[in-house]
C-alpha cells in the first residue's frame, strides 16, 4: 500500500517535472508516454497543465527587453562636429559583411587620399580649420576591439592618431615614413586589424 | 492549485491541445522534414565556413530575432545584449568550419550564445538575481490598466528579474524557443535533469509571483 503510493508519487513528481516540455510538444516518447499515462489519472496534474499553458501563453506575451540602440564604443568616440567625405559610408560593423563594406570603404578612402589634387592646393580636411596633421595610413580595428588593446597596438606601431574613427570605424595616424611598411605588417599581423594600409596624399 | 477556475480551464486546455496536435500532424513527416532542416543548415554553415558573407547574412537573417530575445532574456540589460550579439556572431563567423552536424546548429549557435551571455555577465560583475525585488511593491499601474495584462506583463519581467541567468535561459528555451531539456542540457553544457529541475523551480516562483493574478489574464 504504501509502495503503491510512493510509486503514485513518483509518478506524479516525474509528471511535473515533464510537464512544460509536454505543452511545448517536445517530449520524447518514453516520457510522452509516462507522461500521458499519468495524467490521465492526476486530476492535480490536469489542473497544472492549464496553468501551464497560460503561464508559457504570457511569457510569451511578454516583450524582451530590447537592446538599446546605442553607438558602438567605436562611433561614441566620433567627433560630430567636423563632417568627413567618408560619414556617409556604413555606420555599423558589427558583422563580418558590415566589415566587409567598411573595408571595401576604406578602400575607396584609401582611393580618394591617393588621389592628386588638382585644384585647391594643399589638401585640407573638409570642415577644418586649420591645415590637418598629415595622416600616412589607415587603419580599421574589429570593432569589439577593447580600447587597451586598440591603444596597445598604435603604441607598438609608433602611430600617432590623426583622424578617426571614420563613421566605418576606420583610423587615419601617422607613423614614421621610415618605419611605416614594418609598422602595417605589424598591424596585419593582429588579429583585430582587419586592415591597415600606407595612405599617401599628394602633395601640395 | 485553485488558480483557474473549471471552465476556463477546460477552454485553455482545448485550444492548446488542437494548436498542438496540429503542429503533431503537420510534422507527422518530422524525421524527414527535421533531417532536410539539418542538412540545409549544414550546407549554410558549410558555406559560412568558407567565408561566403552572403551565407552569413542568411544564417544571420535566420537567427537574429531568436538570438536577441534569448540573450536579452537572459542579461536583462540592453548595452551587454548589443555586445554579447556581436560576440556570438563573430565566433559563429570565425568557427563555422569547426562545425560538423553533431549537433543541430541552432544548439551550437545558442550554446555560444550562452557562453558568451554568461562571460559578460561575470566581466561586468551584474548581478546574477535581484533578491531585493521581492521586498518591493508590485510595479504601479493606471487604474484601467489594474488587472490587464500588461500588469501581468510587469509581474512576471519582475519575477524573471528575481530568477539567475541559468533559470532564466531555461524558461526562455522551454516557453519561447520551443527546445527540448535534451538539446537545453546541451547549450548549458549541463545534465538533463538540471535543467528539469532548474524549470520545475523557475516555474513554481513565476507562479506564486503570478498567484491571484493569471487567472484573470484567462
Amino acid at each position: 500500500m504504501v509502495g503503491d503510493l510512493v510509486q503514485l508519487r513518483d509518478a506524479h513528481d516525474r509528471a511535473q517535472m515533464l510537464l512544460p516540455w509536454h505543452v511545448n510538444g517536445t517530449l520524447e516518447p518514453g516520457d510522452a508516454a509516462l507522461f500521458e499515462a499519468h495524467l490521465a489519472e492526476c486530476e492535480e496534474c490536469r489542473r497544472d497543465l492549464a496553468a501551464e499553458i497560460a503561464l508559457r501563453g504570457l511569457y510569451a506575451e511578454v516583450p524582451a527587453v530590447e537592446p538599446a540602440a546605442l553607438p558602438t564604443k567605436l562611433e561614441a568616440r566620433r567627433r560630430p562636429a567636423r563632417r568627413r567625405p567618408w560619414q556617409a559610408l556604413p555606420r555599423r560593423l558589427g558583422s563580418p559583411w558590415g566589415k566587409a563594406a567598411a573595408a571595401a570603404a576604406a578602400l575607396v578612402l584609401l582611393a580618394v587620399f591617393a588621389l592628386p589634387a588638382e585644384r585647391d592646393g594643399p589638401y585640407r580636411l573638409l570642415g577644418a580649420d586649420e591645415p590637418a596633421a598629415q595622416g600616412n595610413a589607415i587603419v580599421l580595428f574589429s570593432p569589439d576591439t577593447p580600447e587597451r588593446d586598440l591603444r596597445a597596438a598604435l603604441e607598438q606601431a609608433g602611430a600617432r592618431l590623426v583622424d578617426g574613427p571614420t563613421a566605418s570605424g576606420a583610423y587615419i595616424v601617422q607613423v614614421p615614413p621610415e618605419t611605416r611598411a614594418a609598422a602595417l605588417d605589424g598591424l596585419r599581423a593582429r588579429p583585430q586589424v582587419i586592415l591597415a594600409e600606407p595612405v599617401d596624399a599628394a602633395a601640395p | 492549485m485553485n488558480l483557474i477556475a473549471g471552465a476556463v480551464h477546460q477552454g485553455a486546455y482545448r485550444n492548446w491541445k488542437e494548436g498542438l496536435n496540429a503542429h503533431r500532424i503537420e510534422t507527422s513527416g518530422t524525421t524527414v522534414k527535421a533531417q532536410s532542416e539539418r542538412d540545409a543548415d549544414l550546407r549554410l554553415v558549410a558555406r559560412v565556413g568558407r567565408g561566403d558573407a552572403a551565407a552569413f547574412d542568411e544564417l544571420y537573417r535566420k537567427y537574429r530575432a531568436r538570438l536577441t530575445r534569448f540573450l536579452a532574456n537572459l542579461v536583462r540589460q540592453p548595452q551587454i545584449v548589443e555586445e554579447v550579439l556581436d560576440d556570438t556572431l563573430m565566433v559563429v563567423w570565425q568557427r563555422a568550419g569547426d562545425f560538423k552536424g553533431e549537433s543541430k546548429l541552432s544548439t551550437w549557435i545558442f550554446a555560444i550564445a550562452y557562453r558568451k551571455a554568461m562571460k559578460a555577465l561575470r566581466k561586468y560583475d551584474a548581478p546574477l538575481e535581484d533578491h531585493e525585488a521581492e521586498n518591493r511593491a508590485s510595479p504601479d499601474s493606471g487604474p484601467e490598466e489594474a488587472f490587464g495584462r500588461v500588469r501581468l506583463h510587469d509581474l512576471l519581467r519582475a519575477a524573471m528579474t528575481e530568477l539567475s541567468p541559468d533559470h532564466r535561459a531555461v524558461v526562455e528555451l522551454t516557453y519561447f524557443q520551443d527546445l527540448g531539456y535534451r538539446e537545453i542540457a546541451e547549450i548549458m553544457d549541463c545534465p538533463v535533469d538540471t535543467v528539469k529541475t532548474r524549470m520545475f523551480y523557475a516555474r513554481r516562483h513565476l507562479k506564486r509571483r503570478l498567484d491571484g493574478e493569471l487567472p484573470d489574464w484567462i
